[in-house]
């Protein structure tokens, strides 16, 4: 007898729908009357809709209707730009700008990288503008870090004098995922890895090339604590994703070679990375952190006269880094024919009227400063956009295409899915001369003397 | 040692520290004391119990899941589909017998058996259609055409991604 019922029961069919991607889990849900029941039920509605926005429990322990509601809340706080609250931070005035490092605020000073450090929020209580969290420090000898038990650890840099002034001079920048750490300078004249916990440098670059033209290669970022891209300006600019051990030193193993639209033969492009630091981990107090996997990456592609930009989900290069763990062998090659019209969105950028930009998580934020208005692309669900009276969506079946002019052999289409808002901002001192910044709960403007946090 | 009798009474010898990976068999030797006495399984038959004690066997000495075990790492165990070499070897049955050793993982209260079991089958349900779910599971399309017209105009920006 054909039966609608399936033979395990429902508490079972829970923890197996529970274990599935939010995709599957609808699919399942359309099955029958039985599946779409419990796809209705808070636990699984809870796990779904974390998943369509990509993000993931940061493990509050609250009870999931009050985490489904809260969730709700807020997807819509951020598709109307409505934030709840405004927090405003005065900080000692100082001609130098801010830096984000390693998961905090920094200051430039002048023999130091790092002089004055501020927590992000929500640690940014109002009137304390420093922070007693983790501070970083790279001086002539050492890059510090001082915990909150104060004890201090110092990793030496090992640089000779003449390297390190290079160094200080050239913007160096310190990354942290976990406890992997990475020195790196943006031209990439040098990346050292160590692992913080052991003190043992995983990768030197001053003994080991990454590969032959290293002068070749520009942003360095992690996609997770095993694995990071640099970018490249051979043939018309490609991506390169290698993959290191976080805990034995050893040579990054390259693993795939990503590339660009292609290019008529006289145009190369400066491939450029920009976006927020990685944080692998939520910040306390947060109830959702985003998905590792769908955080966004925005590239800033220079060519002659024109510039673009491209966007690219972290899951599309870290497939090809589990692949290779998986006993693929040798570099992959992947043209961008094979990936960038599914997998990415490419865009001519506003950069002359973009003042700054950030991203975190599945979200990217621009900053006009002549407009003193603000605009959030998001590349998880379009779903929260429905509800948004100022949120415009792109899905797979509206296209960016960014006609070939003389650059492209043939007209860029992109597909990845993407809605985006934006909001003017009152306040007056907007379009000073401010940065932006972004992350799960907070937009966060960055002035000589104050920083606003926006909490949503 | 401890006896277990099953469904079709079969009986099955094993050690203290292999059974008690079942949270269930434990607080039921807990609850009897010293004793000789069989344990019955009225839910379990002798060939899900074989391989049942076979997994218990290769896992015995692991440290269990504590009770109170931080739901935060709870959440992460659920979302990776990682099985070990061992376990995916283990779990390679045919369709009933996975549910079978679902079925009993669930009765027996042993977390990381009910675990590999359910990534399993979430792996086999990964990139199929409802159609093909459907067949999987020997299940019967239960919506009238007006309902699956509605539900899938519902989620149909879900689709897109």
């Amino acid at each position: 007898m054909p039966s609608s019922s399936p033979s395990l029961p429902q508490e079972l069919i829970i923890e197996i729908m529970n274990r599935l991607d939010s995709h599957s889990i609808l699919q399942m849900a359309l099955t029958c009357r039985c599946f779409y029941a419990i796809f209705q039920s808070t636990p699984i509605r809870y796990v779904y809709e974390l998943g369509m926005n990509s993000l993931q429990d940061a493990g509050s322990g609250m009870p999931t209707d009050e985490l489904l509601v809260l969730l709700r809340d807020r997807q819509k706080a951020w598709a109307t730009l409505e934030w709840k609250s405004l927090t405003t931070v005065k900080v000692p005035p100082s001609r130098e700008n801010f830096k984000r490092s390693a998961g905090v605020l920094a200051r430039l000073d002048r023999d130091e990288l790092l002089s004055s450090i501020y927590h992000l929020p929500p640690n940014l209580a109002p009137g304390s503008g420093r922070s007693d969290g983790i501070l970083w420090r790279v001086n002539s000898a050492s890059i510090f870090t001082a915990a909150r038990s104060r004890r201090t650890k110092s990793i030496p840099t090992q640089l000779r004098p003449a390297s390190l002034t290079h160094l200080l001079s050239s913007q160096p920048r310190i990354l942290l995922v976990d406890n992997v750490l990475a020195l790196c300078v943006e031209n990439i004249d040098l990346i050292r890895l160590w692992n913080w916990t052991t003190d043992l440098l995983l990768f030197d670059s001053f003994n080991h090339v990454l590969r032959d033209y290293q002068r070749d290669l520009r942003s360095f970022e992690f996609l997770r604590r095993d694995a990071f891209i640099v970018t490249s300006e051979t043939e018309s600019g490609q991506i390169l994703v290698y993959r290191f051990s976080p805990t034995t030193p050893g040579i990054p193993v390259h693993v795939a070679s990503f590339g660009l639209p292609p290019t008529a033969p006289s145009f190369s492009p400066g491939v450029y990375l920009r976006l927020g630091q990685f944080q692998p981990r939520s910040t306390p107090g947060m109830l959702f952190t985003h998905l590792p996997e769908s955080r966004v990456l925005c590239f800033v592609l220079a060519y002659p006269y024109r510039m673009y930009s491209l966007y690219v989900c972290n899951s599309t290069f870290l497939m090809y880094v589990d692949n290779s763990g998986a006993g693929a062998s040798g570099v992959q090659d992947v043209p961008w024919e094979v990936w960038g019209e599914k997998e990415s969105r490419f865009m001519e950028g506003d950069f002359a009227n973009a003042s700054c930009l950030d991203a975190h998580g599945s979200r990217v934020i621009y900053g006009f400063s002549d407009k003193s208005r603000i605009e959030v692309l998001d590349f998880s669900s379009i779903q929260p956009c429905f509800a948004s009276p100022i949120g415009r969506q792109y899905g797979s079946s509206n296209p960016t295409i960014v006609s070939y002019k003389e650059v492209f052999i043939q007209d860029v289409v992109t597909r990845l899915p993407y809605w985006v808002v934006s909001r003017a901002m009152e306040e007056e001192s907007f379009n000073r001369n401010y940065m932006i910044m972004i992350d799960e709960e907070h937009i966060i403007a960055l002035d000589t003397s104050d920083i606003r946090v926006y909490s949503f | 040692m401890v006896l277990l009798v099953t469904s079709d009474n079969e009986q099955f010898n094993a050690d203290k520290d292999v059974v008690e990976r079942s949270v269930l068999i434990k607080n039921m030797l807990e609850d009897v004391g010293e004793s000789d006495q069989p344990i019955p399984l009225p839910n379990v038959s002798s060939s899900v119990l074989k391989k049942v004690l076979e997994y218990c066997e290769h896992h015995r000495g692991e440290p269990l899941p504590s009770a109170d075990a931080d739901q935060s790492q709870d959440e992460t165990r659920k979302r990776t589909t990682d099985i070990s070499e061992w376990d995916q070897k283990f779990i390679t049955v045919d369709q009933e017998m996975l549910f079978e050793i679902i079925l009993a993982a669930n009765y027996l209260d042993i977390k990381s058996l009910l675990d590999v079991g359910c990534k399993t089958v979430a792996n086999m349900i990964k990139g199929k259609t409802p159609e093909e779910i459907r067949k999987l599971f020997n299940i019967v399309n239960d919506f009238t055409p007006e309902e699956e017209a509605q539900i899938k105009k519902e989620n149909e920006w879900a689709e897109d991604r």
